[in-house]
């Protein structure tokens, strides 16, 4: 059905004027959709060039939204339409064996000094110049720059022959770089099939993830229903999942801090806001001793800023808040960035930047103030690209600024 | 050949026929007397001053820069392509916004300025492409003999508009008749180009306009940007400051003795002026019908009128406002051999000879103390200079595309105009950093600001090519010098917190030449890592970075301003060889 609709978006956005191409790569271009191949999964769009237009066609996986009439759709969800599983599973069969596009041209880039051996126990001591599963913690998986080089190196050592227990590790972790990096859940799938991870290994229910993200629910579901025992991160794919009923239903089982908190992002996933504050503040007032003393802090800390986030960007409506002038401020580029927000009859009348050490403000500090006079609210309003820093802190203090007079 | 363009005075047989002036004559005798007679020139000098004050607070004040949004559209199908294949779009706007305000070079004068363009072309030995622009403009002076000082420099007006507010109520200091003062130009001329010949160059301390130059930006930027962007952003002053302010003041100071007491007497670039005079084919000259009223010798600003009433060629501007008050129109401005009808010379006598015996004396004096001047300006560099031969000494990092050291110290001139031009004053003024070398050429302080990526602007306009004119594209890719983390104080690096704030500046910029590395992981018994163990620090890519600064700046700003946690940034800048690129791309003599 979803797919109804997005091809009835596209085709009037094909009659519309030039809209704004999103592309996955993150750039934004102007163009106008002129036309929708759904067998092929390709726009051709019409680029403005300047003054001219040039025609190109690309495929739905390099776009990632298109706004018509300021309307955005994202097109992601277009690709992923619902399937059976057993069209998932030829999905995961055709593509996953397929090498990524332009892999082939990156070199192998690792310390020689690593022990190719990969041993399971390195031993005592981090030495990420030696031991490749900490060469790849430490400095591939931080870096984006560096994934494709990672996954290059792990396919090199796949392809000099391991031993047959080096070899089931290398392919779950080709299948984790898929998943982790890149969100090419396809291969992910086959690579984590071939290791043959069940649902109670390491990432299977990523592996379940997979089968959701491809297209099917049923089969994900299917999947997780094997599991012999709770696990947390199924919580979190319930919820992603929009069985946020089922979610919480098994976090309560769970009835741990981990778990509160992944509740909590699934009921602010399906917008049920209470619900998220309640689990929110139960992780923050939760008590632990010992080793669990710093894993709970790590949790609290997560747990307060989405409940930061939530008050700010999703209980300050404006339509809430009481007549007043209202300050606070956020950390901008140089320094605190204070902001004074006017408040009259469920109306921002005016938001002013009272206090500031910014250099490199530019336009932010007067168009960000404008922008969210004119939307009513800090939702939408883009911060002034190269001024990122500033506008997100004018935004911050604002929203900030707006939860101090919610009634 | 005639250039008149006064006004004359209206002549009338008799005084019964005599009509009241006309409309404009009336609104310009209240003007004044020199605007009333020579209007032409007191226009062309307000023309030329607010020119010099528009390129100056306005095409040089990138504030009016406003960067791109992501969505706007490509240009071409190369844009397009790049866009499609995701590489982020380098930001431009700082360089659009100088190229769409630069209807003229904003460094129009400087480069006019003969002084400024020889004395570096002599001191580094090679080519400075702003002597062809000096070389027009004293080919245009052979027309209109020191026109530059009467007409076109910003500083001269300004030096009397200062004797319109002040210098003509303020009698005191007054000097009257010719003194030792008198060549004074002559010899600092004289010695700033044997300075420059020695590889010395102390021309900008003296040239009409970085004087001018320099003295609006130490005393007319910091109101501009106190008043227009917040006074907190003002740029701290140190003695180098100090020092340019009271030269300004001073060469202000000196219109108290005597109109343009500065131009006449003490001004080197006006002195080659003086000196090319010498193959005028213009001049002043006066007509027999003369009456001897001294009203031409009384209204001369530059005192190029002798007792007789003829003209000392090498002072005339010909800024012709005698003519206007000549009541018999004895003046005209003509070709070198006119001859028609000239005045007879010497009536009233002179009493002045071509080189006397005290005229000799002080060319002696006068010479001697040019060279002495020289000689110490060499020793000083050499004794308290930049010592560039010690791997140890002070390396200031300067703005992107700047030749080697050696050769930047000697293009240099010092005006300040890469200030003035450069977004959030990365570019401050040296102080004694140096020694006396280094005295106020421009080097980045990246506490206070990083070096924008979109932004060339130092280099296109510095009028010698101390910092060279770099495409965008190519500066980008120019290195200034080397970030290096400091691992013992980076807080992720010595363990104490997460902090991420100079690779996300680096990334913001476009660079991405701060990468990550997972540093303090537990690992538990067999050797795998703890999750949510240890912090993610920053590692500089030494081959992607170009030592812009930002991250510096950003480190400064929040964890030591802000937060207290440091005592200074855990990420320098610093310059050197290897970690800068910069060529000397002019032709070598």
């Amino acid at each position: 059905m979803k797919t109804t609709r997005i091809l009835l978006f596209l085709a009037v956005a094909a009659l519309c004027h030039a809209d704004t191409i999103e592309l996955a790569n993150g750039n934004k271009v102007e163009g106008k959709v002129l036309e929708n191949n759904a067998e092929a999964k390709t726009l051709t769009v019409e680029f403005s060039l300047g003054g001219t237009a040039t025609k190109r066609t690309v495929p739905y996986a390099s776009v990632k939204a298109i706004t018509v009439n300021g309307t955005r759709t994202v097109l992601a969800e277009a690709a992923s339409a619902t399937l059976t599983p057993e069209e998932v599973k030829a999905l995961i069969e055709k593509i996953g064996p397929t090498e990524p596009e332009g892999l082939k041209s990156i070199r192998p880039n690792y310390p020689k000094t690593l022990d190719l051996s990969w041993p399971e126990k390195p031993g005592q001591g981090w030495n990420n110049q030696k031991n490749v599963g900490q060469f790849i913690w430490d400095i591939i998986n931080p870096n984006s720059s560096r994934w494709r080089e990672g996954l290059k190196f792990m396919h090199e050592l796949l392809d000099s022959k391991p031993d047959d227990s080096l070899k089931l590790r290398l392919q779950k972790e080709i299948g984790n770089m898929h998943f982790r990096f890149f969100q090419d859940y396809a291969r992910a799938a086959w690579w984590w099939q071939q290791a043959g991870i069940g649902v109670d290994d390491g990432p299977g229910i990523h592996l379940a993830e997979c089968y959701w993200r491809l297209g099917s629910k049923k089969m994900a579901l299917d999947f997780i229903g094997e599991s012999s025992f709770l696990q947390l991160d199924t919580i979190k794919l319930l919820g992603d999942m929009g069985e946020t009923d089922r979610a919480v239903e098994m976090a309560e089982q769970f009835d741990e801090y981990d778990a509160w908190l992944l509740a909590g992002d699934a009921c602010r996933l399906a917008g049920r806001l209470q619900e998220a504050q309640t689990f929110y503040e139960k992780v923050i007032n939760a008590s632990a001793t010992g080793q669990q003393a710093q894993r709970l802090k790590r949790t609290q800390g997560r747990a307060q800023a989405s409940l930061d986030a939530l008050k700010l960007f999703e209980l300050a409506d404006v339509s809430k808040v009481a007549d007043g002038t209202y300050k606070d401020s956020s950390l901008g580029y140089e320094g605190q960035v204070e902001v004074s927000v006017k408040v009259r009859a469920k109306k921002i009348e005016d938001v002013k930047v009272t206090q500031h050490k910014e250099k490199q403000y530019y336009s932010a500090l007067t168009d960000v103030p404008a922008q969210i006079i004119s939307k009513q609210g800090v939702k939408g309003v883009d911060a002034t690209s190269r001024a990122t820093i500033t506008g997100e802190a004018i935004i911050n203090a604002t929203a900030k600024a707006l939860a101090q007079g919610v009634k | 050949m005639r250039l008149d363009h006064y006004l004359p005075t209206l002549k009338r047989a008799k005084k019964a026929d005599r009509k009241p002036p006309g409309k404009v004559r009336r609104v310009l005798e209240r003007i004044g007397p020199t605007m009333a007679s020579a209007p032409l020139r007191r226009v062309i000098q307000a023309v030329c001053l607010v020119t010099f004050l528009v390129s100056f607070f306005y095409v040089c004040w990138p504030y009016t820069a406003r960067p791109a949004q992501a969505a706007d559209k490509p240009a071409n199908e190369a844009q397009l392509d790049a866009l499609l294949a995701g590489e982020a779009p380098w930001p431009s706007h700082y360089a659009d916004d100088l190229v769409r305000k630069e209807v003229i070079p904003a460094d129009l004068f400087l480069r006019i300025d003969p002084l400024v363009s020889l004395s570096t072309a002599i001191a580094s030995r090679s080519w400075v492409y702003s002597l062809v622009s000096a070389g027009i403009i004293l080919l245009a002076c052979m027309l209109i003999p020191r026109g530059f000082c009467g007409y076109l420099c910003p500083l001269g007006t300004l030096i009397d508009l200062f004797d319109w507010l002040v210098g003509r109520r303020v009698k005191r200091f007054r000097v009257k008749g010719d003194g030792w003062w008198v060549h004074i130009k002559y010899y600092i001329l004289f010695g700033t180009l044997i300075a420059a010949a020695c590889g010395v160059l102390i021309s900008g301390f003296f040239s009409a306009i970085p004087v001018i130059t320099r003295g609006l930006l130490f005393l007319g930027e910091p109101v501009q940007t106190g008043l227009l962007r917040g006074w907190h952003l003002m740029v701290p002053f140190h003695a180098g400051h100090v020092i340019s302010v009271l030269l300004f003041l001073g060469v202000l100071g000196l219109g108290l003795l005597r109109p343009r007491f500065w131009c006449k007497y003490v001004c080197p670039s006006g002195a080659v002026f003086s000196v090319a005079n010498l193959f005028r084919v213009t001049e002043r000259k006066v007509e027999d019908s003369c009456i001897n009223c001294r009203k031409c010798v009384d209204i001369c600003p530059f005192d190029a009128i002798k007792p007789d009433f003829t003209t000392r060629t090498s002072d005339c501007t010909l800024c012709q406002t005698c003519g206007g008050v000549c009541p018999t129109l004895s003046i005209k401005f003509v070709d070198r051999w006119d001859v028609m009808s000239l005045k007879k010379k010497n009536d009233p006598p002179t009493h002045e000879t071509p080189l006397g015996r005290r005229g000799f004396v002080s060319l002696a004096t006068g010479g001697t103390l040019a060279v002495a001047g020289a000689a110490t300006a060499k020793t000083a560099t050499s004794l308290w200079g930049a010592d560039l031969d010690n791997p140890q000494a002070f390396r200031p990092v300067r703005p992107p595309g700047s030749v080697p050291e050696k050769e930047f110290l000697q293009m240099c001139i010092r005006c300040g105009e890469c200030f003035k031009a450069c977004p959030n004053n990365v570019l401050h003024a040296e102080g004694f950093e140096q020694g006396f070398e280094g005295l106020w050429a421009p080097m980045v302080k990246a506490d206070w600001a990083g070096c924008e990526s979109s932004c060339n602007a130092c280099g296109q306009v510095c009028p010698t090519g101390a910092i060279q004119p770099l495409p965008l594209e190519v500066k980008k890719k120019t290195r200034m010098a080397l970030a290096e983390v400091d691992l013992n104080t980076c807080l992720p690096h010595a363990g104490k917190e997460a902090c991420q704030l100079c690779v996300d500046d680096c990334a913001a910029a476009g660079y991405h030449a701060i990468e990550f590395l997972q540093v303090h992981t537990k690992a538990d018994a067999n050797g795998n890592p703890v999750e949510g163990t240890g912090f993610v620090a920053p590692v500089v890519l030494a081959d992607k970075c170009v030592g812009c600064g930002l991250c510096q700046t950003r480190c400064y700003g929040i964890n030591v301003l802000e937060k207290g946690l440091l005592k200074q940034s855990a990420i320098v800048i610093s310059a050197g060889s290897g970690k800068e690129d910069r060529q000397f791309q002019s032709t070598a003599v």
